[in-house]
């Protein structure tokens, strides 16, 4: 007997569902629902509709990408992006909500000024017009929570008492979300990471973050939001392999409402392990974008 | 050396579903996508640090002098869990490295491909400017 392709894909999802919701995750001692593992971060570096001209950005349209290249030099293999597929290797993989899922038209609800501000920093930070428009990542800053890679670099998720902490590979940095406070730091406290407070809802950890220091970013083409911004994570256990990702972005200063990014955490294969990633240890960017500091 | 390049080729292969990401760094802001150079040389050492890795290559000018060029591979990370090994290239092998100098000049590049006398060619991670997107 044949199906159709729609028939499998309904038959497909209806079968996701039921063992969503047929298969409650173990609870740990302090009663949480057991999420704990390494897993590999898909969608939440996503492109806004209509994104601004980037000239670090490597698209087609731009003079400065090999991707225009026709003399053999570009484009380059695919080499980023494939991690995500080592890392997860045979492990059951569904298809999931990716990208700016609200507004649902992907535009983003930018405040015309702070708009007209980005682009113009975008537009200076190729060539670099100083150490402030060279990207945070390229000088190894802490990446927040968006900066963290989709793909290449795990995250590990540690769940001690009262507690879930996220482990990142890349930049071997790690953030910690307190499931037993209600009120977060004095504004004075100004962090890379953010200060995390969470709580569960069934089988979703839902997270609010405030304290950010201004000094992070959403993407290449949003290379900064603001100390006001504020998130709220909802991570949804879907199966043993799929945790769910949405956040709620609301930076009241750069936009004049919120908007939503969907993503999804996928179980690496045993064996995956993290690695350090010392961003500091050998960074040569600063020197290969603006030379050698003249000698003493 | 033969078992372990094929790892690294062989792991070009098994990943034709890429899912787009995004490398560490932009490319553009830090190489020259107009000055393209290739060099011939002999290997010199390969420092597997973060958050790229470099490869080291003995170049001799046409005067006779030699110029010790390094290129920037992708992270050790990656690399690593693509198939590469710190023993995968040993100082003394001799290459061909094409690829796209550092905007600040001197015997810099971001390495695009690395072939081997025997003509085979191993990825190089770089900034991957192409993958990105």
């Amino acid at each position: 007997m044949r199906l159709s392709n729609s028939r499998t894909a309904l038959i497909s999802v209806v079968l996701l569902a039921s063992a969503a919701n047929g298969q409650s995750p173990k609870k740990l001692q302090d009663g949480q629902p057991n999420m704990q593992g390494t897993y590999t971060r898909a969608g939440v570096k996503a492109l806004e509709a209509e994104p601004p001209f980037n000239p670090i950005d490597p698209g087609e349209k731009n003079p400065f990408s090999v991707s225009n290249r026709e003399d053999g030099l570009g484009p380059y293999p695919r080499i980023f992006g494939q991690g995500g597929n080592v890392l997860r290797g045979s492990q059951q993989r569904t298809q999931r909500r990716l990208g700016i899922v609200f507004p649902e038209d992907r535009k983003l609800p930018w405040r015309p000024e702070e708009e007209a501000k980005r682009r113009q920093f975008l537009l200076e930070m190729n060539p670099a017009r100083d150490l402030r428009h060279v990207e945070l990542n390229s000088r190894c800053a802490l990446p927040g929570l968006f900066e963290g890679e989709d793909g290449n670099n795990p995250y590990s998720i540690l769940q001690p008492a009262g507690k879930v902490v996220i482990v990142y590979d890349y930049n071997h940095t790690s953030r910690e979300i307190d499931l037993n406070r209600r009120e977060h730091l004095g504004k004075n406290i100004r962090l890379f990471m953010g200060d995390s407070i969470g709580h569960w809802e069934g089988n979703t950890l839902v997270v609010d973050t405030t304290n950010f220091n201004g000094r992070v970013a959403y993407s290449r083409e949003i290379p900064y939001l603001s100390e006001d911004l504020h998130t709220i994570e909802r991570f949804t256990i879907v199966d043993d392999n799929t945790i769910d990702y949405e956040v709620t972005i609301d930076d009241s200063k750069l936009f004049t409402g919120p908007w939503k990014v969907a993503g999804y955490f996928s179980r690496v294969a045993k064996g995956v392990e993290s690695l350090e990633f010392a961003c500091a240890e050998g960074s040569q960017t600063l020197q290969n974008i603006f030379g050698l500091p003249p000698s003493r | 050396m033969h078992t372990k390049l094929c790892i690294v080729l062989a792991g070009l292969a098994l990943l034709p579903n890429a899912v787009p990401g995004v490398a560490h760094h932009a490319f553009a802001a830090e190489f020259d996508v107009n000055k393209p150079v290739k060099v011939n040389g002999t290997i010199t050492k390969i420092e597997f640090t973060n958050p790229h890795a470099w490869l080291y290559v003995d170049v001799k000018e046409p005067d006779g002098t030699v110029t010790n060029w390094r290129f920037e591979l992708g992270a050790p990370n990656a690399l690593i869990r693509l198939g590469w090994k710190t023993d995968t290239v040993k100082a003394g092998t001799e290459v061909e490295i094409t690829g796209f100098r550092a905007k600040a000049g001197g015997p810099v590049g971001n390495g695009r491909s690395i072939k081997l006398a025997d003509g085979r060619e191993l990825f190089s991670g770089g900034s991957a400017p192409a993958a990105d997107r």
